[in-house]
């Protein structure tokens, strides 16, 4: 019995091509950004270019290479940000999970408000460039996120470096792509601001020749381009510029929202502005942590059951024994061997 | 306790968080493994590890370069080559087979391929005769 791991994977996404592919399950938003893109373009090729090529100079030429080359830099953009696992981190097996519990620092402040009969929350400890920083446990990977790394509700999986998760890409936007996500939002930006521009010579070279009322008669493809590309620019130029500052700084947006670094330094930040955009933009690629296209062996076969038995605390000692137990919620705790 | 026949635990070797979010393992010897490896062959083994994951996330001028061709291939130069990063995940994977080959195995220890658990922690299995 081998099946391929996105079988199996317990997140909120959608998989295609036998898993090549994934994406959240809300994609609408994300094929509407993707249709309007590519609508713009050809309306662009088929009208603004054609035109200054047959009526003003056959010159200009590179004009429409350019915009060809930036609809098609922007579309890969978008569809790396929307069609690239963002980081998501593995949620851990049954055996890892005893033991991770095991390197919980208990919370006082938790047994009173939650949890009755569940585990209780826990917290682990690290020190980061000499700064303490506080670990929580995710009840549903059985894991103590990483730093950095945030459960998102929606793809319902812990994520490496979250940022946010994004309705208009439908996927996070997360360590491994974050850089597409940024690198969509300036060139959406400059393409958006290039086709206005091509947009309003076209209506003022065609006004000078039949007037402007005509003009926008005979050209209303130009007039569409140019408010899909303006509703564009303003969408995301903002958000452009805001990133910006964020990779300057090294911080995420759910950093910034919940301004984690108040009253600390951030232990991420690197050296200077120039070094964090090289890093974040060019640095290297992160692998893809959860094998979608990887066997699942038998051994983790069973470990997938999450929700029906929750890891309980317990000593070491006892821990040690459930895990070379197999089926381990049926057998008695006090088994010690393994018959092998 | 009584114990009878050979009985066999898992422990995660966790991640060393002190130099940031870099891939790095704690090089600590865990008790459960006194009296069957050598610390010194186990700190030898993780510090290799680490070395294959610092190379792997290094920032210098060459793999600048590299993010750069990518970029201006709209990441379709992805498709048709691993990234360097790749390369040493499995050259990582690669080692820790040969270690346990050569050296883990005999004394009833099996390292686990980081990959495997997400890069969260190396699983090692440690299978203890029963008469102890
Ligand atoms: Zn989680
Ligand atoms: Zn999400």
């Amino acid at each position: 019995m081998t099946q391929r791991k996105w079988r199996v994977f317990p997140g909120n996404n959608r998989f295609y091509c036998n898993g090549l592919l994934m994406s959240s399950t809300q994609v609408a938003v994300f094929l509407f950004v993707i249709v309007a893109v590519i609508v713009t373009a050809c309306l662009f090729f088929a009208f603004d270019c054609r035109f200054l090529i047959q009526y003003v100079h056959p010159g200009t030429i590179p004009l429409a290479l350019i915009g060809l080359l930036g609809a098609f830099y922007v579309l890969m953009f978008l569809l790396k940000a929307g069609c690239t696992d963002p980081g998501f981190i593995p949620r851990a097996r049954q055996d890892e999970a005893h033991y991770n519990q095991g390197l919980g620092e208990p919370d006082p402040n938790t047994t009173s408000t939650g949890y009755v009969g569940g585990t209780p929350s826990k917290y682990r400890t690290v020190e980061i460039h000499g700064q303490q920083i506080k670990l929580k446990y995710c009840v549903t990977c059985n894991m103590f996120r990483p730093p950095r790394a945030s459960h998102c509700g929606l793809c319902n999986n812990c994520v490496e470096n979250f940022d946010h998760h994004c309705p208009w890409v439908g996927n996070c936007v997360a360590k491994r792509n974050y850089r597409y996500f940024y690198l969509f939002l300036v060139s959406m930006c400059i393409m958006g601001l290039y086709v206005m521009s091509i947009n309003i010579t076209v209506m003022v070279l065609a006004s000078r020749m039949v007037g402007f009322v005509n003009a926008l008669k005979t050209y209303p493809a130009t007039v569409i381009e140019f408010f899909i590309s303006g509703f564009a620019v303003i969408a995301v130029f903002g958000l452009a510029c805001y990133h910006t500052q964020l990779i300057a700084t090294m911080k995420t947006t759910n950093e910034e929202i919940k301004n984690t670094f108040r009253t600390s330094q951030n232990p991420y930040r690197q050296h200077n502005v120039l070094k964090n955009f090289c890093i974040t933009i060019c640095g290297p690629f992160p692998p893809s942590l959860i094998d979608r296209r990887g066997f699942v062996k038998d051994e983790e076969h069973h470990g997938v059951d999450y929700g029906a038995t929750n890891p309980i605390m317990m000593d070491p000692e006892q821990r040690s024994m459930q895990d070379t137990a197999d089926t381990s919620s049926q057998l008695p705790l006090t088994t010690s061997t393994d018959n092998n | 306790m009584e114990r009878s026949g050979p009985f066999s635990k898992k422990i995660f070797i966790q991640r060393d968080y002190s130099y940031g979010t870099a891939v790095r393992f704690s090089s600590e010897f865990p008790q459960e493994l006194r009296g069957k490896i050598g610390e010194r062959e186990f700190q030898e083994t993780i510090d290799e590890i680490n070395v294959i994951f610092e190379e792997a996330e290094a920032y210098n001028c060459q793999r600048y370069g590299e993010g750069c061709l990518a970029c201006l291939t709209g990441y379709t130069i992805h498709f048709c080559f691993k990234t360097h990063y790749q390369k040493c995940t499995e050259r990582a994977a690669r080692y820790i087979q040969e270690r346990n080959y050569h050296i883990f195995e005999r004394h009833g220890v099996l390292m686990g391929d980081p990959m495997d658990r997400g890069l969260r922690c190396i699983e090692v299995n440690i299978t203890y005769d029963g008469d102890q």
